[in-house]
């Protein structure tokens, strides 16, 4: 594959596709400029012939036609044209660049991950990415993965290089070989190093101020309804009715003909980064095997998020499972210019043979009633009473039952249960599950936050939000409650909305203050100065610690609320903040580590 | 008159060009030694990482010390030849010693995990799989900080030696970059690592 003259030839169309897409814009804005004229102009046509003459001429008797000439009428209305166009579009960027990479990436649901992280295969893919922005000369992005989203795909997010985020879903992660990980970081990669985002953010904005035009069409022909106005003004209203129908439609007409010119520059783009991949690589093979196995998976880059799909044009294939058209070039074109060679078949998914297993028993209680039922009740699966103790011990009495479900399930999913296991089976079970999760298997009996992280997913497969906990959890008024239901609701609700106001630390001082008072206090010694190092960590002197007597557990819920609204930069700052007092007495209690999980989670880092 | 006022306009413009040309070859040359000190990054990590490599294994492989020494003879070529070139890319000696001593330290490294899977108890020590991921990550660093500064040594050398451009490079003291290229041995042996 000649991977320079493929750039060659997509940097080429790319060039003359923007070039359509500008010629679109500014024939839409001047047809529209023409209609609002034209209304305008025969408007005063029609006045003046109806009118008398003193109104409808002046003091040298030209008529109002004269005085208004065609070119001056249709340079105001085209003024007026550009500075909606503008104004929108300005608007539309502004909310779009407010999110950053890493915003988007947490309202795709998306978690953060790192290269020190304790999963092997997140480790793996961190490495890749910091490995092919090494190749690309580009600073390493944040990386992000979408736990829930069980097909093949990646996707690149952010205004610039300094805030793209790049992620992976989790059905990626298990699904490709290391080299094949590098090479659909190279293809994110790649679109950083074009600055696509860029690009591809401000023609979403162009797209959006035409649509500016139409919704002032929509105003216009909603301002003249015939029955809010009185006889005399129908003069008026016609014309309105007329120009708003008009620039109704040329409106909607230029969203569809820019939103077609938009789809080819992001297909363009894509076998631009294709081949931008393969020249940082110097190999085509792992890209063209990625996107075979995208092929033989049974939900392809398909995405279950609803959100996510509507972000289609950030992945690298469809995330809404047709696999061919709008903003992504057909998968067999892209694979076929890869490898011209390949004859068609896919990479498809290993399943693992569990016909030698017994049959799992599966629970037949309705989750939702899971806060009602007594452990006795509990259908018998097979190990739960053996994971009662250890779970009871560490989760405290209410949530036991639920817990115990939870780690059930995460059991009866896997092919190595047992129908009958001894204590030694259960606990070896359990381990594995841990080990399987890149989790310390000693961590997990004692580690409530590693259990709930672990059997969030399988929860989240029965159905069971974190309603369900909350009324058993939030009743229980103390800490240690409290720090479960936060695990718990962490890793069970999802994403923030997209858009709202962003805070920063600064006017968030309080709320900050209150949170590291109550771990400081957890942690126990000498308050003041465990407080004061975490508040000189997050770049506050002089912030005083709060009375911790006075915090509520309902106040805290409304100052982690309040945080959660912390753009990303500042929540690394909560983080440094809150990991400073917790070492701030050379030691680190189990309580202090779960509580400042609990904040992390609600700050969605 | 005229021919004066001809003559200075000519002067202007090749003044102007002799001043985007010189921006132009020193941004390339910057960009060039920046890519060359990334590349002394991420050796310094591999030669950092190395000794912890060498203890693990050690406690497992008593009958490979052939392939132990090698690594760390190789290590402190490497290193020595990192030292020489003393972030100078314009060292053309140097570089093409750094590159020969980086490709032989690779080969070695290879040989070692390629001989550890042989040993089931050192394969599934946990610090050694860890180990494995990190060797293999920083190998790819290495690998691709040279290919980044091979590219823009590239685009360097292109511009430097384009006309005009030569005319302004060798007057004001462009010298040029050497390529850091793989070894013979290093191509040859290139061995494949994989742990099931």
């Amino acid at each position: 594959m000649d991977y320079l003259l493929l750039q060659d030839e997509a940097k080429r169309e790319n060039r003359n596709l923007i070039v359509v897409f500008g010629a679109v814009i500014a024939i839409v804005a001047a047809v529209a400029a023409a209609v609002i004229a034209a209304v305008l102009w025969a408007t005063l046509a029609v006045l003046t012939s109806f009118a008398e003459p003193e109104v409808a001429t002046d003091a040298d008797h030209r008529p109002l036609t004269e005085q208004l000439p065609w070119t001056v009428a249709y340079l105001g209305a085209a003024i007026f044209v550009a500075g909606v166009i503008v104004w929108v579009t300005r608007s539309r960027e502004r909310s779009l660049r407010s999110l950053g990479g890493s915003g988007i990436a947490r309202m795709l649901g998306g978690r953060r991950i790192d290269e020190h992280s304790s999963n092997r295969a997140e480790r793996r893919f961190a490495n890749a990415v910091s490995e092919m922005a090494i190749a690309a000369r580009q600073a390493a992005p944040a990386v992000y993965v979408l736990d829930r989203e069980p097909g093949i795909n990646v996707f690149n997010a952010g205004w610039t290089h300094e805030t793209t985020a790049i992620g992976i879903t989790g059905g990626a992660l298990a699904a490709l070989e290391r080299d094949e990980l590098q090479a659909v970081a190279a293809q994110a990669m790649s679109h950083v190093f074009h600055g696509d985002a860029r690009l591809n953010l401000r023609l979403m904005a162009l797209v959006t101020g035409v649509a500016g035009l139409a919704m002032i069409g929509e105003d216009w022909i909603e301002a003249s309804r015939p029955k809010d106005h009185a006889r005399d003004e129908e003069s008026v209203v016609l014309p309105l009715m007329v120009a708003g129908g008009l620039l109704y439609a040329v409106g909607w007409i230029g969203v569809a003909l820019s939103n077609a010119v938009q789809r080819s520059v992001a297909r363009r783009h894509e076998l631009l980064a294709d081949a931008t991949a393969v020249e940082l690589l110097r190999q085509s093979e792992p890209l063209s095997d990625a996107l075979r196995r995208v092929g033989g998976h049974p939900r392809r880059g398909g995405l279950t998020d609803r959100r996510a799909r509507s972000m289609n044009h950030l992945f690298m294939v469809d995330a809404r499972r047709t696999g061919r058209g709008g903003v992504h070039p057909d998968l067999r074109l892209r694979i076929l210019r890869l490898d011209p060679a390949w004859t068609g078949s896919w990479l498809e998914e290993q399943v693992p043979d569990v016909s030698r297993f017994p049959a799992p028993h599966a629970p037949d209680v309705d989750a939702r009633h899971l806060g009602a039922l007594a452990p006795s009740a509990l259908p018998p699966i097979p190990g739960l009473e053996l994971l009662a103790e250890p779970l009871g011990a560490a989760f405290g009495g209410a949530a036991t039952p639920l817990l115990s479900v939870m780690a059930a399930d995460v059991m009866t999913a896997t092919p190595v249960v047992d129908e009958r296991p001894s204590p030694e089976a259960a606990r070896a079970q359990l381990d594995q599950i841990a080990r399987d999760a890149g989790a310390d298997p000693d961590s997990v009996a004692h580690g409530r936050s590693t259990t709930i992280a672990i059997a969030a997913d399988a929860l989240r497969a029965t159905g069971v939000g974190s309603a369900e906990f909350t009324g058993v959890l939030r009743p229980q008024e103390d800490l240690d409650h409290w720090i479960v239901h936060r695990l718990i609701t962490g890793h069970l609700d999802g994403p923030p909305e997209l858009g709202g106001k962003r805070r920063s630390l600064e006017r968030l001082k309080s709320e900050f203050a209150i949170a590291l008072t109550m771990l400081a206090a957890i942690g126990g010694g000498d308050t003041t100065i465990n407080f004061a190092v975490g508040a000189a960590a997050a770049g506050f002197i002089g912030l005083h610690p709060r009375s911790s007597s006075s915090i509520s557990l309902d106040r805290l819920d409304r100052a982690l609320d309040k945080l959660s609204r912390l753009d990303h930069a500042d929540a690394r700052r909560v983080r440094g903040g809150l990991e400073a007092t917790m070492r701030g007495d050379g030691q680190s209690k189990r309580t202090e580590r779960e509580f400042v999980s609990a904040v992390m989670l609600a700050l969605h880092e | 008159m005229f021919a004066i006022v001809t003559l200075l306009v000519i002067l202007a413009v090749v003044a102007v060009i002799g001043v985007a040309v010189y921006n132009r070859l020193t941004t390339l040359r910057e960009r060039t030694r920046t890519a060359f000190s990334q590349i002394d990054v991420q050796l310094e990590r591999r030669y950092d990482l190395i000794p912890n490599l060498v203890t693990v294994a050690q406690r497992y492989l008593d009958h490979e010390q052939d392939t132990l020494t090698d690594v760390i003879a190789a290590r402190a070529s490497a290193t020595q030849a990192r030292i020489e070139v003393a972030g100078d890319p314009a060292n053309v000696e140097a570089i093409s010693k750094l590159g020969a001593a980086d490709g032989n330290l690779g080969t070695a490294l290879g040989r070692l995990l390629a001989v550890s899977e042989q040993y089931p108890e050192l394969k599934a020590d946990r610090t050694m799989s860890e180990l494995t991921e990190e060797v293999r990550n920083t190998e790819n660093r290495v690998s691709f900080a040279r290919q980044a500064y091979n590219d823009e040594t590239r685009r360097y050398e292109t511009y430097r030696l384009s006309f005009p451009q030569v005319l302004v490079a060798r007057s004001t003291g462009f010298d040029p970059f050497g390529y850091l290229e793989a070894s013979a041995d290093e191509a040859r042996e290139r061995v494949e690592v994989t742990f099931n």
